[in-house]
């Protein structure tokens, strides 16, 4: 701590400007990137970082990156570029799961800003690569994968650019790697342009205020928003919430996944999540490195608690992440780990169901599960690679005072990719993409309905790699509300349709159409309290049949 | 002709101004009343009518008669629109209500995307589908098309509008669908397709704009009837002219048949009044600061013109369209100023509006405003405002001061000062996102500041973002319907531009380019324009191929040729870096929109200078609070007092009906020919 006086409007002033900088790294990087990921889909993350490597601020993106974000500066100081090794112009590239953000499609860029020689800083992205190499297109293939070496390539930590270029030689081995060199190019590229931007403005806040009174500031955002986030915690009645749900397998003919959380509140403002009951490592790309466990435990926190305060080195202290070493939530290296965006909604649906009896008005049913398949091959017409990358999302549970809504996006708050850019970008064609009638889980509050969508492909062959769940394991709905209809992926559902597992890998040929059926979601109170004028309007919008209504609530034409 | 009166109407939610320009005489004429938000119509023909007569003017004599109109945004906060039916791809009927599936906020799991505007039973399908390069996988439907008829009477629908995919290139299935239903259906159901409303790449925003004007159709028929009507009735024959987003006028039956033109045009008429002005007097770059009582709206201008941009919300919900790039944050005179639960001094996006207003009014408000804060400091005249028809109690506004810098620990002065600076800084965020975030260096510019509070506002302001001049208009609060008077009628026409191969792209242009001069040709004849008054503007929408957000280049008006392509890519890679900080030459460059503005030139009357008279005098002297450490005794000059070349000596307060203006220390302030003030600061604050 510094002791420079410090006035509250300087406080919030600056507070604002170093929130605003990590804002604008990642509309620049949204504006210039060539994934669909990326400019569509915002799955990618901003950061800045004191001189020490703590986390200072963050921009409003991809929960996943947010909260792997906090320890990767001071891993790679740590570990890689001790000292004064960084020096202007320099920027640090990394994709290795461990110190990133769990799986290597993921490149996290971190640029060292410095004033007149002496590091103030740092600025810091990271964004979703179309591919990084490795046994099938997008490099987040599930089966079959038993070490992260097939999952592509590897980068730990590397000075990437140096004098403010990007190092042409490190970047011809990236791209002899991928299999959308061009994509991947223009995403490095527009990841190290934030950067660079960003760096700017934070020089000249430092400059404009001094480094003393900006360091002052930050002390004093990190010991308010941890006051503020141990002040919401202690609101929990001490006691231990446990969770426990599974996912299907880990690929074909694989036994389920146990996801068992025991959460800790301790009643004076701290919180221990412990994953330490779940299975063991799998020999399958779905593993959940600890930086991966960790955001989607502190996300579920911040949801639950309604601590809304900017995330920063402060308010993530009170928030402890235990996993067993050696379990699926903290496994050793190399298990791989690509596929491991399939867990976020689960891992929230266990914490959902774990501490719904502790909050049930900020409870809710499970969320229909997402899916994340990918489309590749070498596109007929061009000869050259493509990658459809591609995000179906359903509906939320339903709520204590409320229905839950359809087709919103479920925890990681993705957007979908439209159909017409799918189209455009590869030889596909999409069948439907429409809501499954009767899906959602009956109850006071219905569940939201459930998602197909059906891909045609239009080229000679291509890989798919499928990326679902909840195949298997109900949807759970709460307080009496019942559970959503279960997920079903259908290969060719209108000739010789043939089921499919929920993470499986295989070859498409030309007029193959891939039916991704989502699971409904969860109710939330007996289906009995629902009032009859819902189910009339849920009958006459079809979200439900009259037969449904009949069977689950009782209600016929009259009522 | 040019003798002609010209009347230009900025219907607000608070008041309805009014400017009447009269050539003859060199005259423009000020008058503001009460707005009647549930019929503005009605506080529009009363205003006209007693305007009119104020001046001695024959309402016969009016030739132009230009308003900006929030009837449809209001419209669709309140969710009192027509009722839309939608008719779309087999297999695609909830695409509407799927949309982008982003929740509003990250970690509020509880608070959900609005409702589509169309229920899913007023949503049909058809069986069709054009794939991506325009080949037919699924042959229209047309006798399916024919039996959605009877349904769609039955349903008792406004309108229908017809959604297909891929039609953004491919318009040709939803033309024949529209066709079919209108023939069916009877002549009171509209049928609109979305490709007639903005025919862009994407299909959920481009469907949502367009039942977004389909909602509105029947809102702003029945709007511009009563208006019309009014108007005629104090004997007013001119036509309306409409307001657009993207500015400029559109004609009445323009804006019956695409009213969401209209729907973010509130800002528009501000920004080109202030273009207009400034242009006059040699100032082409310039940021456009108008403060009002809940918001700033903030806007730049580069070479005289706004930037537009396509990407906009209303209530909620995706609007594709052209608009003049405005960001409006809550910052103005009655925002509120509070502690936040961690102890931080914020100020808005509450505002204590007209009524009760800020403390300072004695209406019963008890909550420290921006208002209080500048009544503390002095800057704001503690007695009286609005040229006495205000009374100002400076013990309240004190007082109100006083709870928040107890709880902060500050004297109320400090605090005084906090809640203007803590204000501006949200302002100055605003202004970034319209130019740094766009490649622009604040310091390039010079800020005009209009609207009741925003000469209050624009030097602490401009001071943060290396501003050194500042202009403040004749008459701040009444420049949108000023800049209405000055205003030429426009349409935009767009086509995307369907993925070309290399060597086709030239064709492939030069084919959209005819269709779009069709277009073109076909609204200058339908709106009555002289050959002379005819201009166009064509630019193209480009992006490196993989990416997904375009830069607009401008063309010229002339058939496209591989060099001219060259020229356009060049220009690209310029704009890119301007605005990202580098360029990829290497990168194959995407050509994805063609698009074209048509202009007609409308007459614009003279501005008025200020007559011969003596320079004004300080009519009165008080304390002002500069900043902690700077209270002076301060001259305080009348604005209608100041002589043109007049330049007045810094420290000073310069009072107006409608505004108040302050010079600080160190800065010089000299009026010009017209009226306007010019500041210029000083390059280290004192």
């Amino acid at each position: 701590m510094s002791d420079v006086a410090l006035d509250p409007l300087t406080l919030t002033v600056i507070w604002k400007n170093v929130l605003s900088i990590a804002e604008e790294i990642g509309i620049t990087l949204r504006h210039t990137a060539y994934s669909e990921g990326v400019r569509e889909g915002d799955d990618f993350s901003s950061a800045v970082f004191d001189a020490r490597g703590r986390l200072v601020s963050q921009g409003p993106f991809s929960p996943g990156h947010l909260g792997s974000f906090p320890y990767v500066v001071r891993a790679v100081l740590d570990d890689w570029f001790p000292g004064e090794s960084l020096r202007p112009g320099d920027a640090v590239l990394l994709n290795d799961s461990a110190i990133g953000t769990g799986h290597f499609p993921d490149t996290m860029l971190i640029m060292p800003v410095f004033l007149d020689g002496r590091r103030i800083g740092f600025v810091c992205n990271s964004a979703h690569q179309v591919d990084m190499g490795g046994a099938a297109p997008g490099s987040q293939k599930v089966q079959g994968v038993t070490e992260a070496y097939q999952e592509g390539l590897r980068i730990l930590p590397i000075r990437f650019v140096r004098d403010g270029k990007i190092d042409e030689d490190l970047l011809r081995v990236v791209l002899g790697n991928v299999r959308m060199p061009d994509k991947v190019q223009g995403d490095l590229i527009a990841q190290h342009s934030a950067n660079c931007s960003a760096a700017v403005r934070l020089e000249r806040l430092f400059r404009d205020y001094g480094t003393a009174t900006v360091e002052r500031v930050y002390d004093e955002m990190m010991v308010r928003s941890e006051a503020a986030m141990r002040a919401a915690l202690a609101k929990v009645p001490a006691g231990t919430y446990s969770g426990e749900d599974f996912l299907d397998d880990y690929g074909p003919d694989t036994p389920p996944v146990r996801i068992a959380i025991d959460i800790t509140f301790d009643g004076l403002g701290g919180v221990t999540l412990d994953y330490s009951r779940s299975s063991d490592q799998v020999p399958a790309g779905l593993n959940s490195y600890l930086n991966f466990t960790r955001a989607y435990a502190v996300f579920a926190i911040k949801v639950f608690c309604n601590a809304l305060w900017p995330q920063n080195d402060g308010n993530l202290r009170p928030i402890k992440v235990v996993a067993r070493e050696g379990s699926f939530f903290n496994p050793r290296f190399p298990a791989p780990s690509g596929g491991r965006a399939v867990l976020q909604v689960r891992v929230f649906d266990t914490i959902n169901q774990a501490l719904a009896g502790a909050m049930p008005e900020r409870a809710m049913g499970a969320f229909s599960h997402w899916s994340n398949p990918n489309i590749g091959g070498i596109d007929d017409r061009t000869g050259r690679a493509f990658v459809m990358y591609d995000m179906a999302l359903a509906g939320y549970g339903g709520r204590h005072d409320c229905d839950g809504p359809e087709g919103l996006s479920p925890v990681m708050n993705c957007s979908n990719i439209p159909v017409e850019v799918l189209e455009t970008h590869n030889p596909i064609l999409v069948r439907r993409l429409e809501f499954i009638t009767n899906s959602g889980g009956a109850g006071k509050h219905r569940g939201g309905c459930g998602l197909r969508k059906d891909i045609e492909l239009r080229n000679s062959t291509a890989t798919l790699s499928l990326l679902g769940d909840r195949h298997k394991f109900d949807p759970r709905g709460l307080f009496g509300g019942e559970p959503g209809v279960r997920a079903e992926t259908i290969l060719n559902p209108d000739r010789n349709a043939r089921s499919l597992p929920s993470k499986a890998t295989l070859a498409m040929q030309r007029g193959d159409v891939v039916s991704l059926r989502l699971s409904g979601a969860g109710g939330y109170g007996p289906p009995a309290a629902r009032e009859g004028q819902a189910i009339a309007r849920d009958i006459a919008d079809g979200y439900i049949t009259a037969e449904h209504a009949k069977a689950k609530y009782g209600y016929g034409p009259g009522d | 002709m040019a003798a002609g009166i010209h009347i230009g109407v900025d219907v607000g939610g608070t008041f309805t101004d009014i400017a009447i320009s009269v050539p003859a005489t060199d005259r423009m004429i000020h008058f503001k009343l009460p707005s009647t938000p549930d019929s503005p119509d009605r506080a529009i023909a009363q205003g006209v009518a007693l305007a009119l007569a104020e001046g001695g003017l024959e309402p016969g004599a009016v030739v132009r008669f230009s308003h900006g109109t929030t009837v449809g945004t209001n419209a669709l906060i309140q969710r009192r629109t027509g009722r839309v039916a939608m008719v779309t791809t087999e297999g695609f009927r909830d695409l509407l209500e799927i949309g982008r599936q982003v929740r509003p906020r990250m970690y509020d799991i509880h608070l959900d995307a609005p409702e589509p505007l169309v229920p899913r039973h007023l949503r049909f399908e058809v069986r069709e589908r054009r794939r991506a390069d325009g080949r037919v996988h699924q042959p229209l439907d047309e006798a399916g098309v024919g039996r959605l008829a009877a349904e769609l009477e039955r349903a008792e629908v406004d309108c229908v509008v017809v959604c297909f995919l891929n039609a953004y290139a491919w318009p040709e299935h939803e033309v024949r669908a529209a066709r079919i239903l209108r023939k069916a259906l009877p002549a009171s159901i509209q049928v609109l397709v979305s490709t007639a409303v903005y025919p862009e790449f994407r299909e959920y925003e481009r469907f949502s704009t367009a039942v977004l004007n389909g909602a509105l159709l029947t809102v702003m028929n029945a709007y511009l009837d009563r208006l019309t009507q009014g108007i005629r009735a104090v004997g007013v024959t001119a036509q309306p002219k409409v307001s657009q987003s993207a500015g400029g006028l559109m004609s009445v039956e323009a804006a019956r048949l695409l009213p969401i033109r209209a729907s973010l045009s509130g800002p528009a008429a501000g920004v080109q009044g202030a273009a207009y002005r400034a242009e006059i007097t040699g100032h082409r770059d310039l940021i456009t600061l108008d403060v009002g009582g809940t918001s700033a709206d903030v806007s730049l201008l580069r070479g005289g013109r706004p930037s537009v941009v396509h990407d906009h919300e209303i209530a909620g919900l995706p609007l594709r369209l052209p608009a003049i790039d405005v960001v409006a944050v809550g910052a103005g005179g009655g925002s509120i100023a509070w502690i936040d639960t961690d102890d931080l001094l914020k100020v808005g996006p509450l505002s204590a509006g007209a009524v009760p207003g800020p403390a300072c009014y004695g209406l019963g408000g008890r909550a420290a405003t921006v208002t209080d804060a500048n009544v503390v400091l002095g800057r704001l005249n503690g007695e009286q405002l609005l040229d006495g028809r205000m009374a100002i109690r400076r013990d309240l506004a004190e007082a109100a001061v006083a709870t928040l810098a107890e709880r902060l620990g500050l004297t109320v002065v400090e605090t005084a000062l906090g809640i203007v600076r803590v204000s501006a800084a949200t302002v100055v965020k605003a202004i970034r996102r319209v130019s740094v975030e766009r490649g622009h260096d604040p310091a390039d510019f010079a800020l005009y500041a209009f609207g009741g509070a925003g000469p209050l506002f624009a030097v602490e302001v401009a001071r943060d973002l290396g501003i050194g001049r500042i202009l403040v208009p004749p008459h701040p609060g009444i420049l949108c319907a000023e800049g209405l008077l000055n205003c030429d009628l426009v349409s935009d026409f767009v086509r995307t531009v369907q993925v070309p191969g290399q060597g086709e792209t030239v064709t492939h242009l030069n084919a959209l380019r005819h269709a779009l001069q069709h277009e073109v040709a076909a609204w200058f004849a339908a709106e009555l324009l002289p050959e002379a008054a005819r201009a166009v503007a064509w630019a193209v929408d480009m992006r490196y191929r993989g990416q997904n957000f375009e830069i607009r280049v401008a063309s010229l008006d002339a058939p496209f040729d591989p060099a001219r392509c060259q020229a356009l890519i060049g220009d690209f890679h310029r704009a890119h870096e301007q605005v990202y900080g580098f360029a990829a030459k290497d990168q194959v460059v995407e050509f994805v929109n063609l698009g074209v503005r048509a202009i007609g030139r409308l007459e614009k009357p003279p501005l008025p200078k200020l007559g011969q008279r003596a320079p004004g005098r300080p009519v009165a002297t008080r304390e002002v609070v500069f900043d902690s450490e700077l209270t002076l005794a301060t001259p305080v000059y009348r604005r209608d007092h100041l002589a043109a070349e007049q330049a007045i000596a810094a420290p000073a307060v310069i009072e107006q009906l409608d505004s108040t203006t302050i010079v600080f220390p160190g800065d010089r302030c000299t009026v010009d020919a017209w009226g306007n003030l010019l500041l210029t600061l000083a390059e280290e604050p004192g």
